[in-house]
């Protein structure tokens, strides 16, 4: 398992700060999200990180030590503009990736082989990528990012201009990752994608980070004491229950302070209201995402 | 395997296998052969055919020059006969069964005036003629009437046949017959190609032009594959940049990897459609030809620069073909190389007449430059060893500077899009990297 730290890193481009001293570590094992409007720098960041430009100054560690050519074959990556040779064979073209990462010839074989099993595609092993339909060109991308088993898989926007069945697809795959131990950095403007898969994020908004930490704390910080019940109307006072709002047919009920939400169910069960549904109020990932993008440019503006 | 080997074998095997390259490589000698064999033939049949077709010329002669009784043999003759023999008959007996041409199929008449000379020209029953005027012996001029021809058309027609007919008439019973003889056919030069141990060539004249065809035609070839198989170099980093597949690569290789490896793979390709056109045009022209004196030095030579100038080149249009954001724009960029490394033909005539001479020496010492001429000059000439190890170790030594200089641009231009940068922003890029 394999860990990333960046120290306060900088990258300007002329007289443009892409990133303004960005630092964060991604623990071994876990599935990092990186949020960011359009422009913000994430793919400055996900550039620098696989040494593909060098950050101005400030760190970036694999391992605890500076990115070799070596560690590159065990971090792979998917560009957020994709394609592959047009003109070349499914086989070829994943054999090529797998080999560029390390692998034997003969290994890269058996991996595409194993990979296209895998993705259900086995049969188009010998046709060329611009003979495949776009949802399958797009399999065989994350299948080319995937095939050398690698340590650390770093990929800008993945889910972007897939269709549901391929998204789903990518999501299984990157789960998978995650389950296998490896750490995954991901980019992405989808919310829900982050909140289903992400153990940790950051966020960047003009090239400052803006939002960093574990995926459950972000969501507690940014979320109301409310609990959102679904249940039979509220008759008379409950001296826990400090005020109560409609939300569609759910109660958002506001619990005094100091009261747990297990002790508002018992007085609520104790006075006999029939409870469907009894939940934390959290806050979407996407409105914090929105509240912290607009405040960082504000105080950028100021 | 090493990464850059990696590389160098997806772009040997994408180039060989693109259908451009595989009509290049086969298709375009047969082409060429097919083309200089129909050429051939048809020269051959036209020439021939000249050849027969009778021209009649008119002469007009009007202070009495010419013999009447060579005259009347003369005209209206028709046997065909050598040169010399002709003229030493005319001089020896006056056959004039023997008298019918000079130069070529020429038939000559003669007319008693210029208007009536003009009036057969008009009815083209002849092609022109020529006027001996009265005061040609103290002019020595004699006048040539003729119809505009075309721009390949021979202005002289029988011209020589005129020439010696008057010197045979001037000298006739004038001086002996071996004197009369030589001042009527000016002397024929005989010449021998001797070899380096002084024993004569016996290729002769052929084998001075083989020694040059090996050379001449690895340039040729060098230039033909340069243009060729750079271009799908540039073809091949204009795509992979349009389609991004250039950051995987470069999360996997270091610009300096992906840059020598496409170098390599392309050297690769080139030197497989040398030996294509090798063993399809120069071996069976080797055995049709058996005077074709094909040395290996030169071979070696002309091998060795071939490489090194592929290498220089490749790395250049690498580096600069990397700057464009398509490949339009990748060809406009590395232009100026393949330009570069042409200049030589320009200069063709100076570094074959003078193929030791400085300018040649300068040319073969600036590393663009170097490769064609060395192939001329060892086509041309016995160049001393030093001259070639020198040159070679330029083009060797600029080749680390170049690739060092390429690898820059390269690794600037695959992550660039946009607007193409201007040769300041470049300079100012390249200064600060």
């Amino acid at each position: 398992m394999s860990k990333i730290n960046l120290e306060n890193v900088w990258k300007r481009f002329d007289s443009k700060v892409a990133v303004a001293g960005v630092s964060f570590e991604i623990p071994p094992g876990k599935v990092f999200g990186l949020l960011g409007p359009n422009g913000a720098g994430k793919t400055t960041l996900i550039r620098m990180m696989m040494d593909i430009i060098k950050p101005d100054s400030g760190t970036i560690l694999f391992d605890g030590h500076v990115l070799t050519t070596k560690d590159k074959d065990r971090i792979t990556y998917l560009p957020e503009e994709r394609g592959l040779y047009r003109k070349e064979k499914v086989r070829d073209v994943l054999e090529y990736f797998g080999e560029l990462k390390g692998l034997s010839r003969q290994n890269s074989r058996a991996r595409t082989i194993e990979y296209l099993t895998k993705l259900d595609m086995i049969e188009v092993h010998q046709k060329k990528i611009e003979e495949l339909s776009k949802g399958n060109q797009q399999k065989i991308q994350i299948a080319a990012t995937l095939i050398s088993d690698p340590q650390v898989v770093i990929l800008d926007e993945p889910f972007t201009g897939l269709d549901p069945l391929n998204v789903r697809v990518t999501k299984s795959l990157l789960a998978e990752e995650g389950r296998k131990g490896k750490t995954v950095l991901f980019s992405t403007h989808q919310m829900n994608q982050v909140e289903e898969l992400c153990d940790e994020l950051l966020m960047i908004n003009l090239g400052k980070q803006v939002l960093y930490g574990r995926l459950e704390d972000i969501l507690q910080r940014y979320s109301e004491p409310a609990l959102l019940v679904e249940c039979s109307p509220l008759d008379g006072t409950i001296p826990e229950i400090e005020r109560v709002t409609m939300e569609g047919k759910l109660r958002k009920i506001y619990p005094k302070p100091g009261i747990a939400p297990h002790t508002v169910l018992k007085s609520m069960i104790d006075r006999g209201i029939q409870i469907e549904r009894f939940q934390k109020a959290s806050t979407p990932l996407e409105e914090i995402f929105i509240k912290v993008a607009q405040e960082s440019s504000r105080e950028a503006e100021q | 395997m090493n990464k850059t080997l990696i590389v160098a074998r997806r772009e040997y095997l994408s180039t060989v296998r693109r259908r451009g390259f595989v009509i290049a490589t086969i298709g375009m000698p047969l082409f060429f052969v097919l083309l200089y064999g129909i050429i051939g033939i048809v020269t051959y049949f036209t020439v021939r055919q000249e050849q027969e077709k009778a021209e009649t010329v008119g002469i007009v002669d009007e202070g009495g020059l010419i013999k009447s009784d060579l005259l009347a043999k003369l005209a209206g003759s028709d046997v065909e006969n050598t040169m010399e023999e002709q003229v030493k008959t005319m001089l020896q007996n006056r056959g004039g069964q023997q008298l019918k041409k000079l130069a070529g199929r020429i038939q000559l008449k003669t007319f008693k005036s210029r208007e009536d000379a003009t009036a057969a020209l008009v009815m083209k029953q002849i092609r022109c003629y020529y006027i001996i005027p009265s005061d040609f012996l103290r002019t020595g001029v004699i006048r040539l009437e003729i119809k505009k021809g075309g721009l390949m058309s021979d202005n002289e027609p029988g011209w020589n046949s005129v020439r010696r007919l008057v010197v045979a008439s001037l000298v006739d019973g004038k001086l002996d017959e071996a004197l009369a003889l030589r001042v009527s056919i000016p002397p024929k030069l005989d010449s021998e190609i001797v070899s380096d141990t002084g024993q004569p060539d016996k290729g002769g004249k052929f084998s001075q032009i083989s020694g040059f065809a090996v050379p001449y035609a690895f340039m040729l070839f060098f230039m033909m594959a340069i243009m060729g198989s750079g271009g799908y170099l540039l073809q091949g980093v204009a795509e992979e940049k349009e389609n991004r597949v250039i950051e995987i690569l470069l999360s996997s290789v270091t610009t300096d990897q992906l840059l020598a490896g496409k170098v390599i793979g392309l050297c690769g390709a080139g030197l497989t459609q040398i030996a294509a056109w090798i063993s399809i045009i120069v071996a069976p022209a080797a055995l049709v030809f058996p005077f074709l004196d094909l040395r290996w030095s030169q071979l070696v030579v002309a091998v060795i620069f071939f490489l090194l100038g592929f290498l220089l080149f490749g790395t250049l249009m690498g580096g600069t073909g990397a700057l464009g954001n398509n490949l339009k724009e990748s060809q406009q960029s590395s232009i100026v190389w393949t330009m570069s490394s042409i200049i030589p033909v320009f200069f063709v005539h100076i570094l074959l007449s003078e193929p030791n001479g400085t300018f040649a020496r300068v040319l073969s010492y600036i590393p663009l430059t170097a490769p064609i001429t060395v192939m001329l000059r060892v086509g041309a000439t016995r160049v001393p060893w030093w001259d070639i190890t020198l040159s070679a170790v330029i083009i060797f030594a600029s080749l680390f500077v170049f690739v060092r200089l390429a690898a820059k641009l390269f690794r600037m231009g695959t992550l660039m899009y946009g607007k193409r940068p201007t040769l300041m922003e470049i300079i100012r890029w390249l200064r600060a990297s």
